[in-house]
């Protein structure tokens, strides 16, 4: 039997507009295997990003239920449900959210931190250099571009290890060039450091990296897609994605990218 | 180009946007409001607290005048008389003094006449009631209920006669009947016995002559520098004996004026900080939307026209609530709360608001005029950032650079990257909270020290001291030993007193000699006397014993009292063993370098083989050691032990006594008890801090509770300031707390934050009272302290004010951060922040 790491069972999320009831997210069923490497598409308003909040426990459903990693978020408080966040869930947002006045080093290990857990130097080393961003450990957010912004964001998400990362169109800030390289980078991580992700955007292009596809309207799943159905993903990529100037080979890390 | 009518579309504009963002602009018009109510309060409570100061030193000083001339000559009193700067010149003349009555043989009062002027206009102001008129014929008296009292003829009324022992301008004695034409009560009053100008013109005495002729004045300018003082008192020119003397106010009233205004530039500036602070959070928050604004179409002209529209209708708003708030506290609140207390309103009356209508104009203009400068900073920032650069604006927080990694745990280093984040706005957080709290402990340290403690000035800080007046007596026969073994045990062994010290006397004669007694009588007859030195030389040659002075005999205690206020260090041990005395100066051109190394011989008037001799040590001008009337040869200060060594029974002169704590009414009864049981009870004088102080504060009314309200209204307005300022900037990190909580900051963890960076702005701003603000707080009192009082923080008030700025500057964000967390989820706050 497969082992869900995020299932929701009829997830709905209404908000009220004057007279109106918006249905954000209207009776959604859906499933994320560990490990898998998910894209949810929609149009702007198709309850995407909802549906990405309610597994993140950032926001409240009106109706059903949320499980992750085995836990269901409703028996959770606030406190619980945040120390979870912290433990089980990164987050990257399309605009970054670095805490401004911390560096790159400071703000990736922000939420190690806080948790109160002891660095492990060597793996934050590890995740920086893995980025690129090992000559930018102490820029400020404000000192780096768009991409370097993304992949510190990406290095924070990882760095607590968490079981899913969610990601909330992570490339919708950057040109095209620099969010192929974000994804690149965010699969091959995920696969590095064992991770299940969660991708939101509206990209057909960055969803096609993604193992599955799943197209999110008027508040509810309308398709699944794999990559086995003959989607083009990371595994079957020919060539490499080119990433400032580095080149990711597909063969050198098994089914995934590794850097060269 | 013909311009746009624009004017409605950017009204509407304005008037939308105050609107839709409630918050942001309750805050700003609270600020506003909270400015212009602090200085509109603060101005008219501070004006009626101005009011009070000045009564009260009308009140104690026993009139209304700023200055006393000593001595008076016709010239100098036709040019006070012409004089423009001159109000009021009122003359007042000793003649003599009222040495015994039937009931009291101690009585030595003061007969004094007092002008018109004097009587009518300048004291009047210092007295409660008079019954009946002031005298007119020579036999009569004018008096107050005290000096009834102190002279024994309690019970006494107008109309009534009585006999009295009066003594001359030439030193005779004789008894007089005396009617009394008026009796009176007021403030200031010594029991002298007011007399008519017959009377004063039969007494002997000249108004010229420096004991006797006093010219009080009133005059005109409000404030003079000491160089004008001196260029006054050059115009008079002065004899050697003659003094003009000003009152503390006038005296200080340069320094007292920059002090006040030092105060009220720290109110401005208070003020100032307060809208400067929320106006540039304010417009800083809202740049997004200019550029907005900008990107479709509104020129940098607009957008200034729209922000000064905002100001207008907030700062407007906030004025006038500000003022009517201002108003009802001041008028209303303020009176009642200090009427519903009950403080001590049955003796001083109810207090009276001095509305002044440049209080309101000041504060509208002022208000007006910080809204306009803190508007300006901000509205370029808005203006000045590109539509593009203004959609992802985030003010301060887009730093940019490299910074070092910094170790240390989390929550104390996040705090302090948040003060060190916007260096200059944590600072004038922090300096605004700073000036709030200064103010507060300059005005409770002022306060402090215009308390009824530091206008009394008793001995050594003694509670109670008490005289032997039977030594003023010329008839040494009646020189009585009032202070014997058995009462100074008894006085000792009262519940309370700590320590009583007796001051010994007795009297001695100092022979002739032409070196050092011959200059100190030279210098004498010049300073006091009329009569040339000539005529007195041979017979002070030939008869010292006539002329006789005082050995007065001092404890340990008292020497390190007398050697602190000493121009020169005395050897303990010398003054001790004996070998060397302190003379008292008595006002003579005399410094202690002079006479240092000079050898004084003084013998007994019954003995004068019995003579000792000691090297002087130096000049003291403490008066609790001069003796009464005109002595001609100094009066000797030695130790007890050295006197009682060398006179068997001296006499207690006079008593200091110290309680355990101060104003122990229980002890000091006790001890009038004691004084009152001795058969010459009327013999004794008494003057005690508790008592002095019950005066002070009579005439102070509700100065005290004024003042200590203008420090409140202050230190909660620096708080006020606290509170909004950290409100508005909690709001505008709305965006920063809710991505902290996206990545797992718990409410916990974020108050801790919070709490540590609420004690950073606390440290600060204590520590800038503690420097700065104590810095100041010394200066203006220095300059405002006239009296001399020392300079002491009062520790209570200061605690309590630093326990509540430390409990509100870590409240205050800790309910701020969690009022935001309750406003939405963590994606709805980060929505609502624009991310």
């Amino acid at each position: 039997m497969d082992f869900y790491i995020v299932k929701t069972e009829g997830l709905k999320k209404y908000y009220k507009l004057g007279n109106n009831t918006v249905k954000a997210l209207d009776g959604v069923d859906f499933t994320v295997k560990e490990r898998e490497f998910v894209a949810i598409i929609g149009r702007s308003g198709s309850g995407k990003s909802t549906l990405l909040h309610m597994i993140g426990g950032l926001d409240v459903p009106t109706a059903g239920e949320v499980y992750v990693d085995g836990r269901r978020l409703s028996d959770m408080n606030r406190e619980q449900l945040t120390v979870f966040r912290r433990r089980r869930v990164g987050f990257v947002f399309q605009n970054y959210n670095l805490v401004p006045d911390l560096n790159v080093y400071e703000n990736v290990v922000l939420p190690i931190e806080l948790d109160g857990r002891k660095i492990d130097r060597d793996y934050v080393d590890e995740i920086l250099e893995f980025l690129q961003l090992e000559d930018k450990r102490e820029a400020l957010p404000g000192a780096l571009s768009g991409g370097q912004q993304q992949r510190a964001a990406i290095a924070r998400a990882v760095a607590a290890r968490p079981a899913i990362l969610l990601c909330d169109e992570p490339t919708g800030n950057l040109d095209t060039a620099a969010s192929h390289d974000v994804i690149g980078l965010l699969r091959v991580a995920a696969k590095q450091f064992q991770q299940t992700v969660i991708l939101i955007t509206h990209d057909n292009d960055i969803a096609q990296m993604a193992d599955r596809t799943v197209r999110i309207e008027d508040g509810r799943i309308v398709n699944h897609r794999n990559a086995d159905d003959g989607i083009m993903t990371g595994r079957n990529m020919h060539g490499g994605i080119m990433n400032g100037g580095s080149v990711l080979h597909p063969e050198k890390a098994g089914d995934g990218y590794a850097w060269e | 180009m013909l311009g746009n009518n624009n004017d409605r579309v950017i009204r509407r504009l304005a008037e939308k946007s105050v609107r839709n963002n409630r918050n942001r602009s309750l805050i700003l018009a609270a600020a506003v409001a909270l400015a212009s109510f602090m200085l509109f309060s603060v101005f008219t409570v501070g004006l009626t607290w101005l009011d009070m100061y000045q009564l009260q030193n009308v009140r104690l000083n026993g009139g209304e005048f700023d200055a006393v001339l000593y001595g008076i000559t016709d010239g100098q009193y036709e040019k006070c008389m012409s004089d423009k700067d001159v109000l009021l010149a009122g003359t007042v003349g000793i003649a003599g003094s009222i040495e015994k009555t039937e009931t009291d043989g101690t009585v030595g009062a003061g007969c004094i006449w007092a002008d018109p002027v004097f009587w009518d206009e300048i004291m009047a102001p210092a007295r409660e009631w008079v019954r009946g008129d002031y005298p007119q014929t020579e036999d009569q008296v004018m008096i107050s209920e005290k000096g009834l009292k102190s002279a024994g003829l309690e019970g006494l009324d107008v109309g009534d006669t009585f006999s009295a022992e009066y003594r001359d301008s030439e030193g005779n004695l004789s008894w007089k009947t005396f009617s009394i034409s008026g009796i009176w009560k007021g403030y200031g009053d010594g029991g002298e016995f007011y007399v008519s100008e017959a009377f004063y013109r039969q007494s002997g005495y000249e108004l010229s002559e420096v004991a006797s002729g006093r010219l009080y004045l009133d005059l005109k300018p409000g404030i003079m520098t000491s160089d004008q003082q001196q260029t006054f008192t050059d115009s008079l020119d002065l004899g050697k004996q003659q003094a003009l003397f000003f009152t503390g106010d006038m005296g200080y009233s340069v320094p007292i004026f920059l002090g006040l205004a030092g105060i009220a530039m720290v109110t401005c500036l208070c003020a100032y900080l307060l809208i400067y602070n929320i106006m540039n959070l304010s417009v800083a928050g809202n740049v997004r939307y200019y550029g907005l604004l900008q990107s479709v179409g509104m020129t940098e002209r607009q957008i200034r026209s729209l922000i000064r529209r905002q100001m207008c209708m907030l700062g407007g708003g906030g004025l006038a609530a500000g003022l009517l708030l201002g108003g009802a506290v001041s008028f209303l609140l303020f009176p009642s709360v200090i009427r519903s207390l009950g403080i001590r309103s049955s003796e001083v009356g109810t207090i009276e608001i001095v509305f002044h209508p440049a209080v309101f104009i000041l504060t509208a203009a002022f208000t007006a005029l910080t809204i306009y400068a803190g508007s300006r900073k901000p509205v370029k920032k808005a203006v000045s950032v590109s539509p593009v650069e203004a959609t992802g604006y985030r003010g301060t927080y887009d730093r940019s650079g490299y910074r070092k990694t910094r170790r240390g745990k989390i929550f104390p280093r996040m705090a302090l990257e948040q003060l060190t984040r916007d260096k200059k706005r944590s600072t004038v957080i922090m300096a605004s909270l700073a000036a709030g709290m200064s103010v507060f402990l300059c005005l409770v340290t002022l306060l402090e020290s215009e308390g009824a403690r530091s206008y009394v000035y008793i001995y050594r800080d003694a509670d109670m001291a008490l005289t032997n007046d039977t030594l003023n007596m010329d008839e040494k026969d009646g020189w009585k030993q009032l202070m014997d073994g058995d009462f100074l045990e008894k006085a000792e062994a009262v519940e309370g007193v700590r320590e009583a010290d007796p001051l010994l006397c007795a009297e001695v004669m100092v022979p002739w000699e032409p070196d050092f007694v011959e200059k100190w009588l030279e210098e004498f007859f010049a300073m006091w006397m009329y009569a040339p030195y000539e005529d007195y030389r041979e017979k002070y040659q030939e008869h010292p014993e006539d002329y006789s002075t005082f050995l007065i005999g001092i404890n340990e205690s008292d020497f390190d009292y007398m050697q602190e206020n000493m121009d020169i260090a005395v050897n303990k041990e010398d003054f001790l063993a004996g070998k060397t005395c302190v003379l008292y100066r008595n006002s003579l051109d005399f410094t202690s370098e002079q006479l240092k190394g000079t050898e004084v011989t003084c013998a007994l008037p019954d003995d004068p083989g019995e003579t000792r001799t000691f090297t002087i040590a130096g000049l003291t001008d403490e008066n609790y050691y001069s003796g009464a009337g005109s002595i001609f040869p100094p009066v000797i200060i030695v130790s007890d032990q050295v006197m009682r060594d060398y006179i068997a029974d001296p006499y207690v002169a006079k008593l200091s006594l110290f309680y355990d704590e101060t104003y122990d009414e229980a002890a000091e009864q006790e001890l009038i008890s004691l004084m009152e049981s001795s058969p010459d009870a009327n013999d004794f004088s008494c003057s005690s801090r508790l008592e002095a102080k019950e005066n002070v504060e009579k005439a102070q009314g509700n100065m005290m509770e004024v003042g200590i309200g203008i420090a409140l209204i202050l230190a909660l307005i620096g708080l006020m300031n606290y509170i909004n300022t950290v409100t508005g900037n909690i709001q505008n990190r709305q965006n920063e707390l809710a991505v902290l909580e996206s990545i797992g900051m718990t409410d916990r963890q974020r108050n801790r934050m919070l709490i540590m960076e609420g004690l950073f702005f606390a440290i600060g701003s204590l520590a800038l009272t503690g420097t700065i603000g104590l810095g100041v707080t010394y200066v203006i009192y220095q300059a405002l302290n006239y009296m001399g009082a020392p300079f002491m923080v009062p520790l209570w008030p200061m605690v309590g004010m630093a326990a509540l700025v430390t409990a509100v500057c870590i409240l205050i964000p800790l309910a701020a951060g969690s009022r935001m967390a309750r406003r939405g989820s963590v994606v709805e706050r980060l929505r609502e922040s624009g991310q």
